[in-house]
């Protein structure tokens, strides 16, 4: 008896290691005041941690350590993001959006869901790779770049489906929105970034081609686009994946910079301050100057970074938090370097 | 005991008239009216002396009382230096003054009648006062350390340490950490304290639970600190401050240990948080300047909020990066006073010497001139090696003593003499250059100015020479067509105008014409024709007549022949030396040919290259001779020869040849 019940228990411990060897976090949201971190794994599921606690000067062991962990999805859950009262998660299956208050009281309920369109021959059930909440005159939309090689809009007073941006020929990677005109930009698998203006959502605007521009073109990796941001002035795109991360000016379509990764494929960027963020697959995090230098070039835990976001929400918890191809976040306080990694198993 | 007080009533008085003296006499730099005075005292030299000093503290004593006037104080003291200089009062009473005068005064008027003692420091470093001085100064210095605040009077301090510095040779023991030992004293605290803590987590405790309310849980975080700080690294960060206090340390085995992992984890931090190089530089470029502000803190400020700023700071991190460099210098180092024990391991070593060079490449990537920083900080610690050295040895002096040994090589040296001297010193004899050619052309001419100035160097033509043919052809009556003429040659042109530069003032003259309208030719011609006037009448003929003409011709035909008569004339009349009595001479001179030559005018390089260039005396001596009769031409008499030949001495050889 005795024998069986310690070989399960070693079975369970060793579940735990190769569960933890086996996660990857796609996906990660602060809560609204900053305090708290949600991260989607590949598991499907929703890891909340407290970060004030991690990050204060008695933090121990178990403040590394999730506060809260919760099943959300059979598949793995590929993008969240939070509104200032759900936290909105997707990946496959429909997009699903839980009300925080909910979350932090360890009792999770689906406030509500929106399915994905299917084909007309209702076979499709495609992926969710990217979300982005836009508020606008106190209406609010989402929108969702899904692996039909769609770009959805949902109304999220209404729940319904405003609009659907159709074009690209693969699925698409990344969505970002411009913050002063009613356009969203968007990544794809084909290699293309498309700016998409939703009063004419019938044809993209402009389509971008990094990888037929020699500078940044890297036949070697592929055509494919991996993120894409637009700057808080609407007039700078940078884009990576298969081909460099290139800075675009918005006006005239013509690259302008180009930030160079040897052997690494861009999979986030973003721009912060006067800066860029991006990272992708080497256990990196990249700092770069809008002329082409890099600031800096942080090391990180995971070997393969899916997304690296700023805790914009509250000063006092001000972090950068990394996410990948590993169990662990790490936390840099000081945006230059590492300072603790949360596990979330 | 009764002779003491008889004695003394007599030592109140002498010291009240010495009191008197002084008050009158301080105002004058000059000693001679107090040392009058002094003379006139009554009682024995010892007596009188120790009245004088008792006056001057006296004086200053009054002074510091009745609010301490910098100016009559050290004036005061200027006097006492004089008087012991004058063997008037004793060596110590300048310090006592001092002392006295710092002891009685406030800070804020030390600090200005410190200024004195500074300048006085050649004064108190001469051999009169050094022995009698060295430990009062100290003392005072000392006392004067103690009153003052460490962290508020920083810049006084500063004074009176580098007074000691100055005062004091460098193996002074008082200066010097003989067993090198660490101020243990300088702790840097930083809050890690355990009530701290608790009081933290309970607050932190609430907050978990009424976690639902967020806004309100943001509200209360907000009061602890407005950014997120990094304890973990905080910690180790400060903790590594305790081995750069106390080095001893790390030869314990769980020290050591918390210390590799607390600096490996910062110097991982500082690797990954690269400092802003290109933002700096760029900064420096608007504002040159900026760079050239230091900033220097004696003491790390250690508030948690801080380190954020810290850890992006240049100069905090080189500060840092320097104390890990000392640290591992010491380390490694020998040092006497090391117990036998506190040696590093094989492990301990390597790690040291990795870390080193992380260190080192960390400071090259500081900006703002990060290499350089670190290409001094090496040289300076390869300096710390001496300075170990030297300390090891017991702090010997810095002043050698000259030993006898030394001065005798300095004697025996010969003194090295450059070449020009060598040159100098031959007076114009010939000068081995240690090639044959090259001592050919070094003695072309002894000196070089005198060679610049031959009149061989002089390559301009005149101006009469040079446009004689043009000015003849500029004069119309020889009717030369325009495209014949010299002028009309750009050849000609280019050379009369870089002349007429050189030489015609003409060339400078304004003209009325814009420059550049007139052709070339036509502004040489017109320069042609003003020298031409310039020049004396000889071309400024009358016109001639044919007639007149032939008979010049004639004239000039009969001159030319006349001349040509006188000539002949000369020729025969003058008697040339001929190449057999050269001949003859030359094998009588044999060896002493040279000699001949000097007589001869010939210059030493003249010389040595004949020498070289034929084998025997013989032919040597022919060669000069004949040389000497091509130059000389018809002055080569055998009349010069011969009293060439008698100057040298060889006056038979001159009868030989030339018998009269």
């Amino acid at each position: 008896m005795a024998g069986t019940l310690q070989f399960r228990d070693h079975d369970g411990a060793q579940e735990a290691i190769r569960k933890q060897l086996h996660t990857t976090i796609f996906s990660q949201a602060f809560s609204p005041g900053g305090k708290y971190l949600a991260v989607g794994t590949s598991f499907g599921e929703i890891a909340v941690f407290n970060i004030s606690a991690s990050l204060s000067r008695n933090s121990n062991e178990e403040d590394m350590k999730p506060t809260f962990l919760f099943k959300a999805t059979d598949g793995p859950i590929y993008c969240l993001t939070t509104t200032d009262k759900f936290l909105i998660s997707a990946g496959t299956g429909d997009v699903i959006a839980w009300n925080w208050v909910d979350v932090l009281r360890k009792t999770p309920k689906v406030a509500w869901s929106l399915p994905i369109p299917t084909n007309r021959y209702g076979l499709s059930n495609p992926e969710v790779n990217s979300l982005a909440i836009e508020s606008k005159d106190g209406g609010k939309r989402l929108f969702a770049g899904c692996g039909d090689n769609n770009t959805y809009i949902w109304d999220l007073e209404s729940g319904s489906l405003v609009q659907t941006l159709a074009g690209h020929t693969d699925y698409v990677h990344s969505v970002a929105l411009k913050s002063l005109s009613d356009q969203c930009v968007t990544g794809s698998e084909d290699g293309t970034v498309r700016l998409w203006d939703l009063r004419t959502p019938q044809e993209p605007v402009a389509v971008i081609e990094p990888y037929s521009e020699v500078t940044c073109a890297r036949s070697e990796y592929g055509r494919w686009i991996g993120c894409v941001a637009v700057d808080p002035t609407d007039d700078w795109l940078v884009c990576g994946g298969g081909p460099k991360l290139s800075l675009w000016h918005l006006r005239t379509f013509a690259v302008t910079t180009v930030f160079d990764t040897p052997g690494a494929c861009q999979q986030y960027t973003s721009f912060f301050e006067d800066t860029i963020i991006s990272a992708g697959s080497e256990p990196y995090v990249n700092h770069w100057y809008i002329n082409g230098d890099r600031r800096s070039r942080v090391p990180c835990t995971p070997t393969s970074v899916c997304n690296v976001t700023i805790n914009s929400e509250a000063e006092n918890n001000k972090v950068l938090s990394v996410v990948g191809s590993s169990a662990k976040v790490d936390l840099c306080t000081n945006f230059g370097y590492k300072a603790l990694s949360l596990t979330v198993c | 005991m009764a002779a003491s007080t008889a004695s003394g009533s007599d030592f109140e008085k002498q010291r009240q008239t010495c009191l008197k003296f002084i008050e009158k006499h301080h105002n004058s730099t000059d000693l001679n009216g107090l040392r009058d005075e002094y003379q006139t005292l009554p009682g024995s030299e010892s007596e009188r002396k120790l009245a004088l000093d008792q006056a001057f503290r006296d004086a200053v004593h009054k002074q510091v009382q009745s609010g301490g006037d910098i100016n009559i104080l050290t004036s005061l003291i200027n006097l006492a230096v004089e008087a012991v200089r004058q063997e008037l009062g004793s060596h110590s009473t300048p310090f006592l003054l001092l002392q006295d005068t710092f002891d009685g005064l406030e800070l804020e008027k030390c600090s200005s009648l410190f200024k004195f003692v500074e300048d006085g420091v050649a004064t108190w470093k001469s051999d009169i006062f050094y022995s009698a001085g060295k430990n009062y100064l100290l003392r005072m210095c000392n006392d004067l350390l103690r009153r003052l605040s460490k962290s508020l009077d920083t810049v006084f301090c500063g004074r009176i340490q580098l007074f000691l510095a100055r005062l004091f040779p460098l193996e002074e023991k008082s200066g010097v950490n003989l067993t090198s030992q660490f101020n243990l004293d300088n702790v840097t605290t930083f809050s890690s304290s355990a009530e701290d803590f608790v009081r933290k987590s309970s607050e932190t405790d609430g907050e978990k639970d009424d976690s639902m309310e967020i806004e309100e849980g943001e509200m209360e975080d907000t009061l602890s600190s407005s950014i997120p700080i990094d304890y973990n690294l905080y910690r180790r960060f400060w903790s590594l401050q305790d081995n750069f206090r106390n080095p001893q340390q790390c030869y314990e085995k769980i020290a050591w240990k918390q210390f590799v992992v607390n600096a490996d984890e910062v110097l991982k931090v500082f690797t990954s948080n690269k400092l802003d190089d290109i933002k700096s530089s760029r900064k420096n470029l608007e504002q040159p300047k900026q760079s050239d502000t230091h900033e220097y803190f004696a003491k790390y400020l250690t508030n948690e909020k801080l380190l954020d700023l810290q850890m992006s700071d240049g100069n905090f991190r080189r500060y840092v990066l320097v104390q890990f460099l000392i640290l591992f210098q010491y380390l490694n180092s020998t040092v006497k006073f090391k117990s036998a024990n506190q040696v590093l391991s094989e492990e301990q070593s390597n790690w040291v010497r990795e870390s080193t060079d992380k260190v080192l490449q960390l400071l090259r990537e500081t900006p703002p001139d990060g290499e350089q920083f670190a290409k001094y900080f090496e040289h300076l610690l390869a300096r710390e090696e001496n300075w170990n050295a030297w300390k090891n040895e017991g702090c010997p002096s810095y002043v050698r003593e000259a030993t006898e040994n030394t001065a005798k090589q300095k004697s025996l040296r010969v003194r090295k003499r450059s070449l020009g001297e060598d040159i100098k010193a031959t007076g114009g004899k010939v000068v081995k250059m240690g090639n044959d050619e090259l001592t050919r052309l070094w003695n072309i001419y002894p000196s070089n100015m005198e060679a610049c100035k031959s009149d061989k160097r002089i390559f301009l033509p005149s101006l009469e020479d040079f446009f004689e043919e043009a000015i003849l052809q500029a004069d119309p009556e020889q009717q030369i067509e325009e495209q014949y003429k010299l002028v009309s040659q750009s050849n000609f042109c280019w050379r009369s105008l870089r002349l007429l530069a050189r030489r015609s003032p003409h060339f400078f003259a304004q003209t009325n014409q814009q420059p550049g309208a007139l052709k070339i030719s036509k502004f040489v011609e017109s320069m042609v024709m003003r020298i031409a006037k310039e020049m004396p009448s000889t071309l400024q003929e009358e016109p001639k007549t044919e007639l007149e003409e032939e008979e010049d011709i004639r004239e000039e035909h009969q001159e030319e022949e006349l001349d040509k008569a006188e000539e002949t004339g000369k020729e025969e009349a003058v008697e040339v030396v001929t190449a057999d009595q050269v001949a003859t001479v030359a094998e009588e001179l044999s060896q002493e040919w040279k000699r001949l030559a000097v007589e001869l005018n010939f210059p030493e390089d003249d010389i040595a290259y004949i020498e070289s260039d034929n084998e025997d005396t013989v032919s040597q001596a022919l060669k000069m001779l004949t040389l000497w009769m091509e130059n000389e031409a018809e002055r080569a008499t055998p009349g010069t020869l011969k009293i060439a030949l008698k100057e040298v001495g060889l006056i038979d050889i001159a009868n030989k040849v030339f018998p009269s």
